[in-house]
């Protein structure tokens, strides 16, 4: 009882493709997660299972103590996981404050007579506006989703997850393709995301991104959990130093 | 005004409320439709059975056509929840093809005689003129304008937005991909449904020849024309590829040249459509009204 996100003895085969095989680990509220492991490991299969983008092959995932089985992603969303993906994926058309309120409107999309009042109203706005100038799009608010540069988008994407006013949001790769001052600025930003109670569980491969964000770290290989602890006794384990470099004799 | 411009007008009428009603499907939930004629002709088959089978009144058949093609749309929508873009053209061409079987073939639906002799309506006791109709299309057409505005400015709407952009995102975002894209098919029939009804009792004949593919390709032409997506658009594109074919009449053998032209040429430079986000008209209309209010 307490934890946060538990994920129990979690497996996700496709037709004979081990995914993920018997993987577990517990998430606390308040805690910076990281998810590490080479190409192909399973990180991203496991956020897809965590979302409900598809079901898993046996195991729980619990979130609150609730099992998520069987919920899509948009209720999973609603209960207050948000996420940001790999390749971002903003709403292109849509302009960043739309953006924003899309998610904004989770509690909208349930009932007739909710979804169908009026989505520009005071306090969405100015709602949209807090979240905005919470990431620093504050003066980008009637821009296109697709004309913002790549870090700017990962920030828009960050927004709106937290639209959803989530307990916990899991960020895929966020410090990709960023220039060392967007990537400072990205882990303030995830610090101070955190400082406000959201946990975050973050997939990350910069290791000095992760070394600094996490103070504990799983880490997947082929599928399986090879190790579990604090960034200094990762950065020593001799599993993890073989999953990413391979064996002494196969050099 | 003459009986020849009044048969025009209802007649573009309609098509501005087919055309309304495919932007609901195709330009804010990002579905696209080749098979919306069939929407079309299930509406016109509802209300003009029920009038001449069982001798309902018009005011009766119209809302009955309306619920019948939004309970059709609901249930054919539904493999279509499944399949997306190229997919899903050619599923909602299928629907179009099996629907208007289904008319031409089943004796229930009048075969390739179709029906006929279905009543003109009547309003305060007598039957309505052809203008009294015009004003009725031009009614149903203020509501179709009103249910569309109101859906834009809905969440239901920016959900529907959202759904177009990327459907991944949207559900990551609280949106229930399944339920808003059936809201999306069952407005969007509801309202093909309406026109059907408007359609049957002012032809008072109708054959399933009416509602076949090459009537889907042609209200998609007039939404893609005007600008998918706006609210003006496909308004303006039914307005225009409506009056096209009766302006070029002079030139009869080159009817359909001159039309098929008029769209390669705006698809070329507009692909946007004429009224489209950030086309050239779009762009100086808002040039010209800033300048009045600076």
């Amino acid at each position: 009882m307490g934890h946060l996100l538990e994920i129990d003895d979690v497996t996700k085969h496709f037709e004979g493709l081990k995914a993920l095989e018997n993987v577990s680990f517990t998430m606390e509220e308040g805690e910076i997660l990281g998810l590490i492991g080479p190409n192909g490991a399973g990180k991203t299969t496991l956020f897809n299972l965590i979302t409900g983008t598809f079901p898993v092959t046996s195991g729980a995932i619990r979130f609150n103590g609730t099992d998520l089985a069987g919920m899509g992603p948009s209720k999973v969303a609603a209960l207050g996981i948000g996420r940001t993906f790999q390749i971002v994926r903003p709403f292109a058309g849509l302009t960043v404050e739309e953006n924003v309120l899309v998610a904004l409107g989770v509690s909208h999309y349930t009932g007739f007579w909710k979804s169908v009042s009026r989505y520009r109203t005071t306090d969405t706005l100015a709602a949209a506006r807090e979240l905005l100038g919470r990431v620093g799009l504050g003066n980008l608010a009637d821009r296109k989703g697709e004309n913002l540069p790549l870090g700017l988008k990962k920030r828009l994407e960050i927004a709106r997850a937290l639209a959803l006013r989530p307990k916990l949001i899991l960020l895929d790769e966020p410090a990709g393709g960023l220039r060392k001052e967007e990537m400072d600025q990205l882990i303030d930003l995830v610090r101070e995301i955190n400082g406000e109670g959201i946990s975050v569980l973050v997939i990350e491969h910069n290791m000095p991104v992760v070394m600094r964000l996490c103070r504990r770290i799983v880490v997947l290989d082929h599928g399986t959990k090879i190790a579990e602890g604090p960034p200094e006794a990762i950065q020593g384990n001799p599993q993890v130093i073989e999953a990413y470099l391979g064996r002494e004799d196969d050099a | 005004m003459s009986a020849y411009y009044i048969t025009v007008a209802i007649t573009i009428g309609i098509y501005i409320i087919l055309a309304i009603s495919l932007n609901i499907i195709t330009g804010y939930a990002g579905q696209i439709s080749l098979g919306h004629a069939a929407f079309f002709g299930i509406g016109a088959y509802a209300s003009g059975m029920l009038a001449t089978k069982l001798g309902a009144p018009f005011f009766l058949c119209l809302p009955f056509a309306v619920v019948v093609t939004g309970i059709v749309g609901a249930i054919l929508g539904i493999p279509c929840l499944r399949v997306k873009e190229d997919f899903l053209a050619i599923t909602t061409m299928g629907i179009n093809f099996v629907v208007q079987a289904v008319f031409l073939y089943v004796p229930f639906f009048g075969g390739a005689l179709g029906i006929s002799n279905i009543p003109v309506p009547s309003f305060g006791g007598a039957e309505m003129t052809k203008p009294m109709y015009l004003v009725m299309v031009i009614f149903f057409i203020l509501i179709a304008v009103a249910v569309d505005g109101w859906l834009r400015r809905s969440w239901a709407g920016l959900a529907l937005a959202s759904i177009r952009e990327d459907e991944t995102a949207a559900e990551m975002s609280g949106v229930n991909l399944t339920r808003f894209k059936v809201v999306a098919f069952v407005l969007g029939s509801a309202m093909a449904g309406l026109a059907g009804s408007l359609y049957a009792h002012f032809m008072s004949f109708i054959s399933a020849a009416d509602f076949g593919f090459p009537e889907s390709i042609v209200i998609l032409s007039m939404v893609v024309f005007g600008g998918i997506g706006t609210l003006w658009g496909p308004i303006i594109g039914a307005i225009i590829l409506g009056v096209a074919p009766e302006l070029f009449r002079p030139i009869l053998d080159y009817r359909t040249l001159v039309y098929g032209a008029m769209l390669v040429v705006l698809m070329r430079f507009q692909p946007q459509g004429l009224v489209g986000i950030d086309s050239f008209i779009t762009r100086n209309v808002k040039r010209i009204f800033a300048k009045e209010a600076a």
